[in-house]
């Protein structure tokens, strides 16, 4: 039983981690339309810049992670500046939309070379800012990292819904999504709302790029930005286009696939976890292609 | 007719898409507190001119408003200059409410950053609630009060055309943009929100520009009509004036302008046969 208690917490630290992607994809589509893959890449980068600012130049952990935000958020800005919005500014439809997908899977590609030529090929560890130690609750221990990382995404996500629900440049980001001309016309200044949207991305990538690199064991390597690939099924599930469904299609994926590799027989491979997510993902296509929490935001995108 | 010097100057617009001219030397000025019509028929370039004033397509020629040169600003600049529009597939955000639909236009009204608006502080505070109470006075003016929070989606079509001109008139506009307001409606509707339109117009000191397909309905309200045809003026002047231009009859097909209220096909040149309009003139 304590096993169980431990795979399903360890398992909802991992499903949110997938919501912190699928979150920064979801606050990006909503804004611009278009869906991106390039928080992918922030995950990653983000990992490597921690490490060097906190382990290699020694600054402290929390400076070490403002400076990752305010670097990647110029950086992520200017790409779209430059990159981005020149293409989906060209028109829209499918051809821009495969456009902004391929570009961002190609700056992923590029990214892991950039990494593995600054940083070199071999896993990093961060000095965990956690700490290894763990809470002990009766039998069942669970890492103060697994805490951690819950603790930081349902804070996070709340900051989030309340900036989308409550607030003035919220409601201005669900106009642009429901009608970007009509949003214009209404006086919302499209570039300043795209803005606001990469960098609430970046900052939740990230976090999830911190998180994934002071893993237990796991570590930073050149390849984590495969969460990026993880979380779109967590994004299906939860139907693409809400926050709420991003959180709650994360959680349910991150819990199977602790679960799938806690208790799958070992003739399945030790990589069996990590397809979980996908089967997940293909049988919710076909029963409920709108997700748990369809909304109707997506039909635009 | 109340001033002197024209609010809205527009002045040799012109704007080709591929080999089509939409719009050729497109000229009028448009009074403060008017009431002014822009009729023709389909395909004649009254969306077109109304896109090009609000900065979502660049024309050639110039458009003033207040004396200030729009063309070439952004959609966005335009709005906060003072000039707003409603679209005639409806402009609306399907999944805002009916109040933060209006609050999406009185946005540009409010002043202060972004971060003000995320953390409430104390001016901006005031600000919110000053549009909100703004907001309310126009659900109250359009009789909208009883779906002030459903989303919009769920409304009937009668309703939300309602709540694109409550949009609109959200901005504070100096002078108002309707792209077929009443197109869709049947006849009792459409009293209705001209009713709606001109007490807008009383209260708020507006000034009004509006394309219609409804000819009886625009020669009953408006001031002054221009009538357009393939992207030229073909006549501009007073309702009674338009009534018996020649050139806007043979536009409708030759038929008695007055007489017609439904929307009109555009014409072929079969149709405009000489005889046809000798009778009916």
């Amino acid at each position: 039983m304590s096993d169980f208690i431990q795979l399903v917490v360890s398992g909802i630290a991992l499903g949110c981690l997938y919501a912190l992607v699928a979150l920064s994809f979801v606050i990006v589509l909503r804004a611009t339309g278009v869906f991106n893959i390039v928080p992918g890449g922030v995950v990653l980068f983000s990992a490597y810049m921690v490490y060097n600012f906190h382990v290699t130049w020694g600054l402290p952990f929390g400076v070490a992670v403002v400076l990752t935000v305010v670097l990647c958020a110029a950086a992520v800005l200017l790409l779209d500046r430059v990159l981005f919005r020149p293409i989906t500014n060209h028109g829209s439809g499918h051809g821009t939309f495969f456009a902004v997908l391929l570009v961002g899977i190609g700056m992923l590609t590029v990214a892991e070379g950039l990494v593995v030529a600054i940083w070199g090929s071999q896993p990093l560890s961060m000095n965990d800012p956690w700490g290894l130690s763990k809470i002990t609750i009766g039998s069942v221990s669970l890492t103060d990292r697994d805490l951690s990382v819950i603790a930081i995404t349902l804070i996070l996500l709340g900051a989030f819904w309340y900036l989308l629900q409550r607030t003035r440049v919220g409601v201005s980001m669900r106009a642009v999504a429901s009608d970007p001309e009509a949003a214009r016309v209404q006086g919302i200044n499209p570039a300043v709302i795209s803005a606001v949207a990469w960098i609430c991305a970046t900052v939740a990538a990230v976090l999830a790029g911190v998180m994934l690199g002071t893993a237990v064991g796991g570590g930073i390597n050149p390849t984590i930005d495969q969460i990026s690939f993880l979380a779109l099924p967590a994004l299906i599930l939860g139907g693409a286009g809400s926050i709420g469904g991003c959180v709650l299609g994360g959680i349910v994926l991150g819990v199977l696939q602790s679960l799938a590799e806690g208790y799958a027989p070992a003739s399945f491979g030790s990589g069996f976890g990590q397809v979980v997510p996908w089967v997940v993902m293909i049988g919710i296509l076909v029963i409920r292609p709108s997700g748990l929490l369809g909304s109707r935001a997506m039909r635009r995108a | 007719m109340t001033g002197t010097d024209p609010i809205l100057e527009v002045s040799g617009v012109s704007i080709r898409f591929g080999g089509v001219a939409a719009l050729s030397d497109v000229s009028f000025a448009v009074l403060p507190g008017e009431f002014f019509a822009i009729i023709g028929p389909n395909g004649a370039g009254k969306s077109t001119l109304f896109n090009c004033m609000s900065g979502l397509f660049p024309p050639t020629g110039s458009i003033r408003l207040n004396g200030t040169e729009l063309v070439g600003r952004k959609p966005w600049q335009i709005a906060t200059l003072g000039l707003g529009r409603t679209f005639q597939n409806l402009g609306l955000f399907d999944s805002l409410s009916v109040i933060d639909n209006l609050m999406v236009g009185r946005h540009v009204r409010i002043r202060g950053g972004v971060l003000d608006g995320a953390l409430r502080a104390g001016p901006a505070r005031r600000a919110e609630r000053a549009a909100r109470l703004r907001c309310h006075a126009i659900i109250d003016l359009l009789d909208l009060e009883a779906y002030c929070h459903e989303d919009v989606a769920t409304l009937p079509y009668g309703i939300r055309k309602r709540v694109e001109l409550g949009k609109a008139l959200a901005m504070d506009p100096t002078v108002l943009l309707l792209d077929e307001p009443v197109g869709g409606m049947n006849r009792e509707e459409t009293e209705h929100l001209v009713h709606y339109i001109t007490s807008a117009q009383d209260e708020l000191g507006l000034t009004i520009v509006l394309i219609e397909h409804d000819v009886g309905m625009v020669m009953d309200v408006a001031d002054r009509v221009l009538a357009l045809d393939f992207g030229k003026v073909i006549g501009l002047g007073l309702p009674d004036e338009i009534r018996h231009n020649p050139a806007v009859i043979e536009a409708y097909l030759g038929v008695d302008v007055a007489a017609v209220s439904a929307p009109s096909p555009s014409p072929g040149a079969e149709e405009r046969d000489e005889q046809e309009r000798e009778a009916m003139t």
